[in-house]
C-alpha cells in the first residue's frame, strides 16, 4: 500500500530524511516515532505530496508520488499534528467542500458525514463556524474529512494529541475496523504504550535516518516498546 | 513599572506588525522591500504634509490678521482629534476588545491592569505619530506667518501631548459599543464593512470637499468663529491659550482634554478583565440536516475562495473596492455626472471625448485597482496544507482564484459596463471599448495578482489582514494596474492618437489584456504551479 524507497529530503544544507525505506502492507497499522525533530513530519508530508522531495521514490497503492500525485492522493487520508482547517467555513461546508474534491455522491456524503460526525459526537457542532471550534472539535473535524472518501491509506500526525479520552477511544477503534476492511495507517506518535497496543509494525527514525522497522515483535522483543526504544537511542548515539 | 514595559513591548511590537512589514535582517529580498516601502512612505509623508503646510500658510495668513488666531489652533486641534479618531478606531477595537493574546498576556504574572494601560499607550505611540503629522506643520506655518509669545508655545507643546487623549477617549467608547454589536451578530461582516464604507466615504467627502471648506471658513470667518465657540468651547480655549497665553483658557482645555480619556479608562479598567476572558460569540447555530448539494472539485475550490473573500471585511474593501466603485461610478455617471468630475476635480467640458469612453476609461481604472487575487496565496497561510494534501492538480487551485477574482470584480464591472452603455449608447467600436476591454483587465490583473502573490508569499501572518493590506504582493499589483493603464494611455497620447479612434485604442488594448491574460495562464501552468508546489518547504 505505501513503499518509501531511499527518500531524502533536505532543507538547505540539513537532511531532514535521510535514505529512508520502508514498505506498509494493507490491512497493517505502522507507528513512527522518534524524538522531536527526527524527521517524522517531514517523511509524512512527503508521502502526502506536500512537500517536494531530491531523492528516492514513494508509492501509493503502486502510483509514484512524484509523477502522478494526484493519484496517490486519492488513495489517501492525511491529518495534520495542528488542524488548520478553513475557519471561514461551517463545518458542515468544510467536509461537503471535501466531499466535492473527492467525487463522493451527494447520498453517500450525507451518510458517511453523519455516521462519522455521530460516532466523534460533533452532529450538533456541524452548522458552527470552525472558528468557534476549540482544538478538539478541529482535530475530530479533520479526522471525519478524513474518513469521508474510504481512503485505502490514512496518514496521520499525532492523531491523539486533543481528542478526550472517548474521541481517542474511538478513533483507535475506527484505525483497526479500517484495517481489518484492508485500508493502511501509518501514523506517528510520541505515546509510546498507544503505539505498543495499536500498531502492526513500528519504524523508529533518529536525526533523519530510519534506525529500526519491524513488526512490534521484532522491535521490542520481550521488553516494553519503550525500553526498545531507549535502547535503540543510545546504540545509534 | 517593572511589569509594564515587557508587556508594552509585546502590545507594541504585535500592533507594529498588524500594520508594516516585517523585515528579516538576513533576507535581501527583505531588505529591498523595506527600502521600497521607506521609499513609498516618504513619498506619502512628504505629499500629505506638503499639502498640510499649503493649507495651514493660507489659513495663518489670512486668520491671524483678522484677529481670529483662536480659531486657527481650534481647527487644528479638531482636526488632530479627528485624524487620531479615523485612523486609530478600528486598531482601538482590534487591541482593547478583539486581541486574540489577551489570555496568553493574563496567564502571566501581571496585572490586568497593566496589560489594559500598556495596550492603550501602544495606541497613544501610533496617535503621537498622527498629531504631529498636523500639529507640526500648523505650529511651523503659523510661525511663519505670524508670530507666538513664550506661554503660547509652552501651551501648544502642552496641548500637543494632550490632545490625543480626548481622541482616545472617544475611540475606547465607539470600539466599546461597536465591539458590543458586533459579537452579537451573525452577519457582523456585513456591518463592519458598512461602517469602514461609511468611515471611508466620510473621508473622501471631506476630502474631495476640502478647498471649499476652506474658502467657506476664509469668506464667513466670524460666523464659523461664532459657532466654534459656542460648540466646542474646550477648542476655542486651546485657541485662546496659544494664541494668547491665556493660562485660565488653558486649565479648561486640560480639563475638558483628560476628562473623556480618564472617564473612559477608568471605565474599562474596571472591566478589562470580564471582556478579555468573556466568549461573547454569536449564538450557537443549531445543525439541521439538509440535502447536501454536490458540485465538482473545481466549482468546489472557486466556491471555497468565494467564501473566503467575502468572509474578511478588510479583504472586500481592499480587493473588491474597484468592483464596487465601478458600479456607483456608472450609476452616477449616469444621474449626477457633475459629481463624478467633482471628485477628478475636472469638468465635461475639459476632455476631448464623450461620455462612453469616459465611462470606459474609468471602468478600466476600477478594473485596475482590482486586487482580490493578489492576496490569494498568501490568505491561505496555514491551512495551505488542505489544498495540497487534496487530489486536484495545482493548476487547478491557482485558476480557482483567478475565477474568484474575475466573478468578484467582473460581475459589479459587467453591470456598471450594462448600465453606461444602455445610458449612453455607442457605436460598436465604442461599445466593444466599453464592455470588452474593462473586462478583460479584471482577468489580467486576475492572473498577474496570483503570478506577483506566488513570486511574493507571505503565509507566516497572524491577523489575515496582514497579506491582504500589506502584503508586498498586493502593493506590486498596484504597480502593475497602474502600469497596465499608463502605458496604453501614454501611448495614445504622445504616439497614436494621430492614426485612432480614442474607442478603437481603448478596445485594441483589450485585446493587448487578452493575449496578456493568455501567457499569465501559460505561466502559471508551468512555472506557478511549480512554485506553489515548493512554498512552505
Amino acid at each position: 500500500m505505501l513503499r518509501i524507497e531511499h527518500l531524502t529530503k533536505s532543507y538547505g544544507a540539513k537532511k531532514a530524511v535521510d535514505d529512508l525505506s520502508l514498505q506498509i502492507n494493507p490491512g497493517e497499522i505502522c507507528g513512527f516515532i522518534g524524538h522531536n525533530g527526527a524527521g517524522k513530519t517531514t517523511t509524512i508530508k512527503c508521502v502526502c505530496g506536500i512537500l517536494q522531495f531530491e531523492e528516492g521514490e514513494i508509492y501509493v497503492s503502486g502510483h509514484s508520488v512524484k509523477k502522478d500525485p494526484i493519484a496517490c492522493k486519492r488513495e489517501l487520508a492525511y491529518i495534520p499534528d495542528n488542524p488548520d482547517l478553513y475557519e471561514f467555513l461551517s463545518g458542515i461546508k468544510y467536509l461537503n467542500f471535501i466531499a466535492d474534491v473527492f467525487g463522493i455522491g451527494e447520498k453517500e456524503r450525507a451518510e458517511r458525514i453523519h455516521r462519522y460526525a455521530d460516532l466523534f459526537e460533533l452532529t450538533s457542532d456541524l452548522a458552527q463556524p470552525i472558528s468557534a471550534y476549540s482544538h478538539g472539535m478541529k482535530q475530530k473535524l479533520a479526522l471525519i474529512s478524513a474518513l469521508i472518501h474510504n481512503p485505502k491509506l490514512i496518514i496521520l500526525d499525532e492523531p491523539f494529541v486533543g481528542l478526550d479520552p472517548t474521541a481517542s477511544f474511538k478513533l483507535k477503534q475506527t484505525m483497526r475496523e479500517m484495517c481489518n476492511e484492508g485500508a493502511a495507517i501509518f501514523f506517528s506518535t510520541h505515546v509510546l504504550e498507544v503505539a505498543e497496543k495499536l500498531c502492526d509494525k513500528v519504524a523508529v527514525i533518529k536525526r533523519g535516518r530510519l534506525i529500526a522497522f519491524g513488526t512490534m515483535e521484532e522491535i521490542k522483543g520481550d521488553e516494553s516498546l519503550e525500553s526498545a526504544f531507549f535502547e535503540l537511542e543510545e546504540q545509534n548515539g | 513599572m517593572g511589569s509594564f514595559r515587557p508587556v508594552f513591548y509585546v502590545t507594541f511590537r504585535s500592533l507594529i506588525a498588524t500594520m508594516f512589514p516585517r523585515y528579516r535582517r538576513s533576507d535581501p529580498q527583505s531588505k529591498r522591500r523595506v527600502i521600497l516601502y521607506a521609499l513609498l512612505f516618504a513619498y506619502v509623508f512628504i505629499t500629505i504634509v506638503g499639502g498640510e503646510a499649503a493649507l495651514f500658510y493660507s489659513l495663518a495668513k489670512s486668520l491671524g490678521p483678522a484677529g481670529y488666531g483662536w480659531l486657527y489652533f481650534a481647527l487644528v486641534g479638531a482636526l488632530v482629534i479627528a485624524l487620531c479618531i479615523v485612523g486609530e478606531l478600528f486598531l482601538t477595537h482590534a487591541q482593547l476588545f478583539a486581541a486574540k493574546d489577551n489570555e496568553q498576556l493574563l496567564s502571566l504574572p501581571v496585572r490586568p491592569g497593566v496589560v489594559l494601560f500598556a495596550r492603550i499607550a501602544s495606541l497613544l505611540v501610533l496617535d503621537y505619530i498622527f498629531t504631529l503629522i498636523v500639529a507640526a506643520p500648523a505650529a511651523v506655518m503659523w510661525i511663519a506667518a505670524n508670530s507666538i509669545g513664550a506661554a503660547g508655545a509652552v501651551f501648544l507643546v502642552l496641548a500637543v501631548i494632550m490632545l490625543p487623549l480626548p481622541a482616545m477617549g472617544v475611540s475606547i467608547l465607539i470600539a466599546w459599543i461597536l465591539s458590543a454589536v458586533f459579537s452579537r451578530l451573525r452577519g457582523s461582516n456585513i456591518l463592519k464593512l458598512l461602517v469602514y464604507l461609511l468611515f471611508f466615504a466620510a473621508y473622501f467627502y471631506v476630502v474631495s470637499n476640502l478647498n471649499e471648506y476652506i474658502r467657506t471658513l476664509i469668506s464667513r470667518g466670524a460666523e464659523i468663529a461664532e459657532a466654534f465657540r459656542r460648540g466646542a468651547f474646550p477648542l476655542y480655549h486651546l485657541g485662546l491659550a496659544v494664541t494668547e497665553g491665556d493660562a485660565v483658557s488653558f486649565f479648561i482645555f486640560a480639563v475638558c482634554a483628560l476628562a473623556p480619556f480618564v472617564i473612559m479608562t477608568a471605565l474599562l479598567s474596571s472591566r478589562f478583565l470580564k471582556i478579555a476572558t468573556t466568549n461573547r460569540g454569536a449564538r450557537k447555530v443549531a445543525y439541521r440536516q439538509k440535502r447536501l448539494k454536490a458540485s465538482g472539485a473545481r466549482t468546489a475550490f472557486v466556491k471555497k475562495e468565494l467564501r473566503l473573500f467575502f468572509s474578511i471585511p478588510a479583504y472586500i474593501l481592499n480587493g473588491g473596492l474597484g468592483a464596487l466603485f465601478s458600479i456607483v461610478v456608472a450609476v452616477l455617471l449616469v444621474v449626477r455626472r457633475d459629481i463624478v468630475f467633482q471628485m477628478f476635480q475636472t469638468s465635461p467640458d475639459a476632455l476631448p471625448f464623450g461620455a462612453p469612453t469616459v465611462a470606459a476609461l474609468m471602468l478600466c481604472l476600477f478594473s485596475a485597482l482590482s486586487l482580490v487575487s493578489a492576496a490569494s496565496v498568501s490568505i491561505e497561510g496555514n491551512t495551505l496544507w488542505i489544498a495540497r494534501s487534496l487530489p486536484v492538480s495545482t493548476y487547478d487551485i491557482l485558476l480557482a482564484k483567478v475565477a474568484s477574482h474575475s466573478l468578484v470584480c467582473g460581475v459589479p464591472t459587467l453591470i456598471g459596463a450594462i448600465i453606461c452603455a444602455v445610458a449612453f449608447g455607442s457605436g460598436i467600436i465604442g461599445l466593444l471599448a466599453l464592455i470588452i476591454t474593462p473586462l478583460a483587465l479584471v482577468v489580467t490583473m486576475g492572473f498577474a495578482g496570483v503570478v506577483i502573490n506566488l513570486r511574493h508569499p507571505r503565509l507566516d501572518w497572524v491577523n489575515p489582514v496582514q497579506p491582504v493590506k500589506q502584503g508586498a504582493a498586493v502593493l506590486i499589483s498596484m504597480l502593475a494596474g497602474a502600469a497596465l493603464i499608463l502605458v496604453p494611455g501614454m501611448l495614445y497620447v504622445f504616439l497614436l492618437h494621430r492614426i485612432m479612434d480614442v474607442d478603437f485604442m481603448i478596445f485594441l488594448t483589450g485585446v493587448v489584456y487578452i493575449g496578456i491574460s493568455i501567457l499569465l495562464a501559460m505561466h502559471l501552468k508551468d512555472k506557478g504551479a511549480r512554485l506553489y508546489e515548493g512554498l512552505g518547504g
